[in-house]
């Protein structure tokens, strides 16, 4: 079926700047990644994984989060100058970090890392949103058209953000509770899957009937918003009640489920605003079924749809360095006693 | 000492709960809730805000383990112990601090964790039932808290 959507006229294409070049720290979950962008193109990602840190606690612990930083943080750094093959004094424009949302700890190895930076090599110093960053995550690639709907989806958020214009946005509706990603690691912990939940569900799905059981898509008061804790409750009513249940086939209703019910809250909104494209980001970003209905909607609506690659969808340093840019560009500056804040909100949200 | 076990009918019940106890939480108050994966602590937890006055949304407090909120009658922290050792990491996020400084302490999975001697805390046991929406409370406190048993006492006969 082919339904005309309201196609907003282009007001901006929402790029990374062409006469920038940032290292980019990212350090708000488990993740040590650091990123060279120069003149709008990625030189150069380092990413170090703490997911086999973690496994067996079946989730990020956060002592243990903020210690492996600091261990993988000097080398890490290092290795993306190297790879980038610059001069940071002569080559670099400025010093990009998240300052939050994330966990403290880990959020205030890479901010002193940035000032180390920033002071070392004479550079300014610009905090950033995590997830404005992801928003530039979907844009680096291919600009972002805007205005444009765009899915924020991860461990930690799960938002959908009219970007009306660049560096504004505004919340349309967000989790009243879990976030998806969360849902995903909880519901693999009761499947007795690994951790990070998403690709373990992704990949027990992959030999199961995703009809076995109808899951709640959760609809909840409010048309945009999300909830997630209802279908982790119904998970685990129905291993209760039927303990002999295929992994597979579990795993596989768990996972439309919330893929369904996102992109229900996608469409919705779609009817409400008039947008140009439409973006996922965000570590859940990464999940093959919500890729496929990503692309299935915009050839089913006529609509833009920019789906980045899964290495820009969970976190990187790259879109760290590309919202910093965009922030340097504008002559936005942070101060060396940038703080962290682990709550940050990029938007205001309703109760 | 008050010990008691209680059923809330279902989610509106568990709301209400949570509603009436935050009304009535003093600054330094620490909440401890236990239970299983979906057993309704987050549930409970958001309700307890509200009934404190608190308007801004909470959500789960999972991934950044320390979730705070300010509202008119003082600061609300929401936390889930976990992955973390209780006291020792709360001490070093500094919410110890805050408690002691008046702020009220929401702490999910505080069986993981061990909490402190002079914490003196209100400990909910959420379990479900085999009826959707039902959820078995067990409440344990200090005789402080005795004026929650008349909130639980006043749903069991809705």
């Amino acid at each position: 079926m082919t339904r005309a959507v309201d196609r907003g006229e282009i007001v901006a294409v929402l790029s990374v700047p062409r006469k920038i070049s940032v290292l980019g720290i990212e350090t708000s979950c488990d993740d040590t990644a650091v990123a060279v962008v120069i003149d709008g193109e990625v030189r150069s990602s380092v990413i170090v994984t703490q997911q086999q840190l973690h496994a067996e606690f079946g989730g990020v612990v956060p002592e243990l989060a903020s210690r492996a930083h600091s261990q993988a943080m000097t080398r890490a750094l290092r290795r993306v100058l190297y790879e980038a093959n610059i001069d940071p004094l002569r080559d670099l424009d400025g010093v990009a970090v998240t300052s939050g949302p994330g966990l403290a700890g880990s959020l205030m190895v890479g901010v002193a890392a940035a000032k180390a930076c920033s002071l070392g090599y004479g550079l300014p110093l610009i905090g950033v949103d995590h997830m404005e960053g992801h928003v530039f995550g979907s844009a680096l690639e291919e600009g972002l058209e805007l205005p444009a709907l765009v899915l924020l989806v991860s461990g930690g958020h799960s938002e959908l953000v009219m970007v009306d214009e660049p560096g504004h946005y505004r919340f349309l509706g967000g989790t009243v509770d879990d976030a998806a990603g969360e849902a995903f690691d909880k519901v693999a912990r009761m499947l007795g899957l690994g951790f990070p939940g998403g690709p373990e569900i992704e990949a027990a799905a992959q030999g199961g009937s995703p009809d076995t059981v109808a899951f709640p898509r959760a609809s909840v008061a409010s048309d945009l918003d999300f909830s997630f804790s209802g279908v982790k409750t119904a998970v685990l009513r129905y291993l209760q009640s039927a303990p002999d249940a295929k992994v597979a086939d579990v795993a596989a209703s768990f996972q439309v489920a919330v893929v369904d019910a996102l992109m229900i809250r996608v469409k919705r909104a779609l009817d409400l605003e008039s947008v140009a494209s439409f973006a996922i980001g965000g570590g859940v970003a990464a999940n093959s079924l919500l890729r496929e209905r990503t692309v299935e909607l915009g050839r089913d609506l006529n609509l833009r749809v920019n789906v980045p690659s899964r290495r820009y969808c969970t976190d990187n340093g790259a879109m760290i360095a590309a919202a910093g840019a965009y922030h340097l560009e504008r002559g936005d500056r942070s101060a060396l006693d940038l703080g962290i804040d682990p709550s940050a909100e990029l938007m205001v949200k309703p109760a | 000492m008050i010990v008691g076990t209680y059923i809330l009918d279902s989610l509106l019940d568990t709301e209400r709960c949570g509603e009436a106890l935050g009304a009535g939480l003093r600054p330094g108050d620490i909440v401890a809730l236990n239970g299983h994966l979906g057993a309704g602590k987050t549930t409970f937890a958001r309700s307890l805000a509200r009934g404190f006055g608190i308007t801004r949304r909470v959500t789960s407090p999972t991934f950044i383990t320390v979730k705070s909120y300010v509202g008119e009658r003082g600061t609300f922290i929401h936390c889930d112990l976990y992955r973390v050792d209780g006291p020792q990491y709360l001490r070093d996020q500094g919410v110890l601090d805050e408690v002691e400084a008046g702020a009220v302490m929401v702490i999910e999975w505080a069986e993981k964790a061990n909490l402190f001697d002079r914490a003196d805390p209100l400990v909910l046991s959420f379990e479900s039932t085999s009826k959707d929406g039902e959820r078995l409370v067990r409440c344990e406190a200090s005789g402080r808290w005795s004026w929650v048993t008349p909130v639980f006492e006043r749903l069991q006969r809705l």
